[in-house]
């Protein structure tokens, strides 16, 4: 018999089981995403960011429409939506 | 020692002594060499024993009797009142240690775990020595005594533990399949895993009087009788068990159902329906919060002497999948109309099954959902925020009403 507050307290184990810490990512990595967002900026590439999750990485593609080196983001145009995205979040990025 | 050949799997089931006085005595060092049970509500008096520790059950307390009882059998009983949701974590924690030796642990109940160490053993050694450092670990990091039978497979596992490791010294024991005829087969067959009070009556009179007989009778005339059941019990007497460890045995909800006992028997018609319209926006919120829609009601009625069990078990199909309390209730009340035999009850519960996502689904013409949907996520929200009494019906406010004592606890008992 399993009481329905011991199984909910499994399933939150287990999601934090899935869990996963964020990569670090080397000086030369992250010299290299600085190039490519430079260029995506300056010759307007679409590009697709995958974004750090702990749970499942989300990825969003669209135009680099502005870089905002003080408050360390950048703000990506897609089709549908505008988003602000911490450049602490990036862990790859791929030109499309 | 013995050994199981590498070919065949390697299944322990780890089982907590008396998991909720042992996690009280853990928590309580004053505790430790008093007898100490953990009964249903210390100040009423009333309430049963749901755990007794050893020292207690040397003193001749046993679990399930009542506390006036136990407290007759041993005038210097401690009790203690249950902590459900501290159970619960440690439980999870047992779980933690079992995966730090096997990914594959799965909760079997509260107090009982399955783990399977076929791909890993090769690196903690022997079966018995593993069971000796996760018994050990188990005992040092929660303060609780664990008993482990270890199978080729789970029901072997189950039986190593409850029939011959809880009654040793180590509390380790392992069960082979090759020497059945020796250790299980001698037994009655009531020990039998899955033989429960009536099926051991049913193999009596047909001159079944241990295990060892009931593998020996002749599978077509089980079969002809009783079916699959007849012939899993036939195989789990030959310690024959295909079923896999699997961690995800209790991701799939198959059925949202919330039964309770009640404080004193329930006579009147009108105190039961104030019991079933709890119990229906109960199951209702909890469905929803899983967002399922069931298509299936069960009502479970017991009658108060269990001694004569009187009451029904019965269900019916919906008109269309439904997560709202009220339309659980209507279903509730038709069955207990056709059902209820009159006498007085003392519990009652409702299960609705047959589940599917409510995301989407075939919506009835004239039968008007959005309205009760606003009205359920109103009080979900409300509920989620304030916690589940802060709003109830009406009907829960009479004297046949639980809303209050149930939103403090946990299966029945104390959070």
């Amino acid at each position: 018999m399993m009481l329905p507050e011991h199984k909910e307290a499994l399933l939150q184990h287990r999601k934090y089981l899935t869990q996963k810490e964020k990569p670090h990512l080397d000086e030369q990595r992250l010299e290299e995403f600085s190039l490519l967002l430079f260029e995506a900026y300056t010759h307007r590439l679409a590009i697709t960011l995958v974004l750090f999750h702990p749970l499942e990485d989300r990825s969003i593609s669209g135009y680099v429409e502005k870089l905002n080196p003080h408050l360390q983001q950048i703000k990506i145009v897609g089709d549908e939506e505008q988003l602000w995205i911490k450049l602490h979040d990036i862990v790859n990025i791929i030109v499309t | 020692m013995s050994t199981i050949p590498s070919n065949t799997r390697t299944i322990f089931l780890i089982d907590m002594q008396s998991f909720y006085a042992s996690v009280e005595k853990a928590a309580n060092p004053a505790l430790q060499d008093k007898p100490v049970v953990v009964a249903g509500d210390p100040e009423r008096r009333s309430g049963i024993v749901l755990a007794a520790c050893p020292i207690a059950k040397k003193w001749g307390v046993e679990t399930t009797e009542a506390l006036w009882q136990a407290e007759q059998k041993c005038p210097e009983l401690v009790v203690v009142r249950p902590h459900m949701q501290k159970y619960i974590d440690i439980s999870v924690q047992i779980t933690k240690i079992l995966e730090s030796f096997s990914d594959l642990a799965e909760p079997f109940s509260i107090d009982e775990q399955f783990l399977d160490m076929t791909h890993s053993l090769h690196l903690f050694g022997t079966a018995t020595e593993t069971a000796q450092k996760l018994q050990l670990k188990i005992k040092q990091e929660t303060g609780v005594y664990s008993r482990i039978g270890i199978a080729p497979n789970k029901v072997l596992a189950k039986m190593a533990c409850d029939l011959f490791a809880k009654k040793n010294k180590h509390g380790i024991f392992t069960l082979l399949p090759s020497n059945l005829e020796q250790t299980i087969w001698p037994m009655p067959v009531g020990k039998l895993f899955g033989v429960g009070s009536r099926m051991r009556k049913h193999f009596e009179r047909m001159g079944i009087r241990t295990i060892g007989q009931l593998a020996k009778y002749p599978l077509p005339l089980l079969k002809k009788r009783w079916g699959i059941n007849g012939e899993v019990l036939w195989m789990t007497a030959h310690g024959i068990d295909y079923s896999p460890v699997s961690v995800h045995t209790h991701d799939q909800q198959k059925a949202v159902g919330h039964q309770m006992t009640l404080p004193r028997d329930y006579h009147s018609l009108e105190e039961i329906k104030v019991i079933l319209l709890e119990l229906s926006e109960e199951v209702g919120r909890r469905a929803r919060l899983k967002q399922y829609m069931g298509n299936t009601i069960s009502v479970g009625i017991r009658g108060a002497d269990f001694d004569f069990p009187t009451g029904f078990y019965r269900q019916m199909k919906l008109y269309h999948p439904t997560n709202f309390g009220l339309d659980l209730y209507k279903a509730a009340l038709t069955l207990l109309d056709q059902y209820w035999d009159g006498k007085p009850i003392r519990s009652a519960g409702i299960t609705l099954s047959n589940l599917q996502s409510d995301t989407c689904f075939q919506l009835s013409l004239f039968d008007n959902g959005i309205r009760k949907e606003k009205l359920s996520s109103a009080m979900d929200l409300i509920k989620n925020k304030y916690g589940s009494a802060a709003i109830i019906r009406a009907a829960s406010l009479t004297p046949a009403g639980q809303a209050y004592a149930r939103a403090q606890k946990i299966g029945g008992h104390y959070k």
